[in-house]
């Protein structure tokens, strides 16, 4: 569905945030890429949107040069970035076309799978965090898209809001089949939401293994597997120098933070 | 069953009424200094008398000359300088070369107070409308220009992200993302400018007029009618305030979402908030 082939990003300043990457998303399928802060992962994600041009290579879905923003694609960042001045309807229709009578089923559908359709009138500035957030994803499933990208979208939540945002997307990701691709530096979050885990390096951003997860969907996180995994991918986020000579010898609570905050 | 309380004002009608006391009880206290002589007549008439120095005004009808002359004064003024700097606002905020271009200069004649432009200002038109709706039209540009410019800058890149990502064009951009996330700074701006334009077109009036109610100030030093200065000066407060209730009340009507001008106490959900 969609493929990146050889694309690098070298900003105007001459910075490399990408080296040249290779990425094939097959439909139905959820991709994550986990990296710590700065590693490239918006950079990644903005090419695969069509937002900003990539220096080398080519951006295909369905095979077709993606050059700019496909309507059959959604965003989903970080911030909700609802329009401060339109109501949640509005907020959710935003960008939709065709007739008013079809967006409105589309707004109103969107709204029910999130659970907000009690607030169709209120403003965003009424909302708490979470729930703009589910907003912005109503916005993304309204326009009925086949991939969905995610720009670490629950981080700015906290804990118990993010679990809450993260089951009810994978809710949302079995009743619609959508593809997915969530770039993060939570790795939980990561093995939460994908099938298969990419992890990225900074300096320049490249992506240095692949993980594939055979968890059970629901409850993953109670898993055999997961704090094994967990671990397993800590590891591979810390720079080689660190993470060579001392495996396993570091205290796991530093480890966390190294790869969450470095 | 309600039992009869007196005194008991419901909540909302105190607080409307509350502000009032002060100004009330100076009202009366100056009253009472000025009828006993305490106050001279000369320094500052009584309330009373001012009051009747305007109602014999208004029935010669030349309060009403007066006062339409200076509305309209401070109405065309206003809108050219508005027009004007709303739409340098919008060019040099969407266009950094035209920024680049222009802003430099405007902030230097920013730098200079329309009030210090009067002489030169009455030797280009004499003492006609187009002094004094040029100074109003100059003072007015400004506060504009600079809110608005300032408005669609500050706007979030992100909002701009999204409209791309949902492909619209950047007259789409323009229209649909910048200029309504623009209007509460643009608004701040007018509100600002209404203000100056009042106080702009006092002075240009008490300077170089017949006619006004600057003019009607001066003309009445001339003949020691206290009460009609002190009137021109209440009725500019009046003027004042009124424009900028006018103003607020467009901001109201404009930013129903602004949580500044929001009637209703901000909304709690009742549900939890996963449904
Ligand atoms: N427009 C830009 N111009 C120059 N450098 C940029 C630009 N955007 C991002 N970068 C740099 O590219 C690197 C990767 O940024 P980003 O993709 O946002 O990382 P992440 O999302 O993983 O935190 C960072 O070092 C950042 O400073
Ligand atoms: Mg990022």
């Amino acid at each position: 569905m969609l493929q990146l082939e050889t694309v690098s990003k070298t900003y105007r300043n001459g910075f490399t945030a990408l080296e040249p990457i290779d990425l094939r998303i097959e439909a139905g399928e959820r991709v994550a890429i986990v990296g710590s802060s700065g590693c490239g992962k918006s950079t990644l994600l903005r090419l695969a949107a069509g937002l900003c041009p990539p220096s080398t290579g080519r951006v295909l879905l369905h095979g077709r040069p993606v050059i700019k923003p496909e309507p059959s694609v959604g965003f989903i960042f970080q911030e909700p970035r609802l329009m401060p001045w339109l109501t949640v309807e509005q907020n959710v229709a935003f960008g939709l076309r065709g007739p008013a009578r079809h967006r409105h089923a589309s707004v109103s559908s969107a709204l029910l799978r999130v659970g907000l359709t009690a607030y169709g009138h209120y403003y965003p500035k009424q909302l708490s965090g979470g729930m703009a957030q589910r907003v912005a994803i109503a916005r993304a499933l309204a326009s009925a898209p086949q991939l969905i990208l995610l720009d670490e979208p629950f981080s700015a939540l906290d804990a118990i809001k993010r679990a809450e945002l993260q089951e009810h997307f994978l809710q949302l990701w079995e009743s619609e089949q959508l593809s997915t691709l969530i770039v993060t530096h939570d790795v939980e979050e990561a093995i939460v939401l994908a099938d298969r885990i990419l992890v990225m390096q900074p300096h320049p951003g490249r992506i240095t293994e692949e993980l594939r997860l055979d968890l059970p969907l629901d409850n993953c996180r109670e898993a055999p597997g997961f704090e094994a995994l967990k671990k397993q991918l800590i590891q591979s986020l810390r720079p080689p120098s660190v993470g060579a000579g001392q495996t396993g010898a570091d205290p796991v609570p530093f480890a966390v933070a190294h790869a969450i905050h470095g | 069953m309600a039992r009869f309380q007196p005194f008991q004002l419901n909540p909302r009608l105190k607080r409307s009424l509350i502000p009032w006391l002060v100004p009330l009880l100076l009202l009366v206290l100056w009253q009472l200094l000025a009828s006993r002589g305490v106050i001279p007549t000369r320094i500052l008439p009584a309330p009373s008398a001012i009051a009747l120095a305007a109602i014999n005004m208004g029935r010669s009808g030349e309060l009403w000359g007066h006062l339409s002359i200076s509305a309209g004064r401070a109405g065309v003024g206003f809108l050219i300088g508005a027009s004007l700097g709303l739409l340098f606002g919008l060019i040099n905020g969407l266009m950094p070369r035209a920024e680049l271009l222009l802003d430099s200069s405007f902030q230097m004649l920013r730098n200079i107070p329309p009030l210090a432009m009067i002489p030169l200002v009455i030797l280009w038109f004499g003492i006609g409308e187009e002094a004094r709706v040029f100074l109003v039209s100059v003072g007015v540009f400004f506060p504009v220009y600079l809110n608005t410019f300032h408005g669609i800058r500050s706007i979030d890149p992100g909002l701009i992200e999204m409209g791309k990502v949902y492909g619209l064009s950047p007259w789409q951009i323009v229209t649909n993302i910048v200029l309504p996330g623009a209007t509460p700074s643009i608004l701040v701006g007018v509100r600002f400018s209404l203000g100056i334009a009042w106080i702009i077109l006092i002075v240009g009036e008490q300077i170089a007029a017949n006619s006004g109610i600057g003019y009607m100030a001066m003309n009445a030093r001339e003949f020691m009618q206290t009460d009609i200065i002190v009137f021109s000066i209440i009725l500019y407060a009046l003027l004042g305030k009124l424009s900028d209730s006018m103003a607020r009340g467009l901001e109201h009507r404009l930013l129903p979402w602004h949580p500044n001008f929001q009637r209703t106490a901000k909304a709690v959900p009742s549900k939890p908030a996963i449904s």
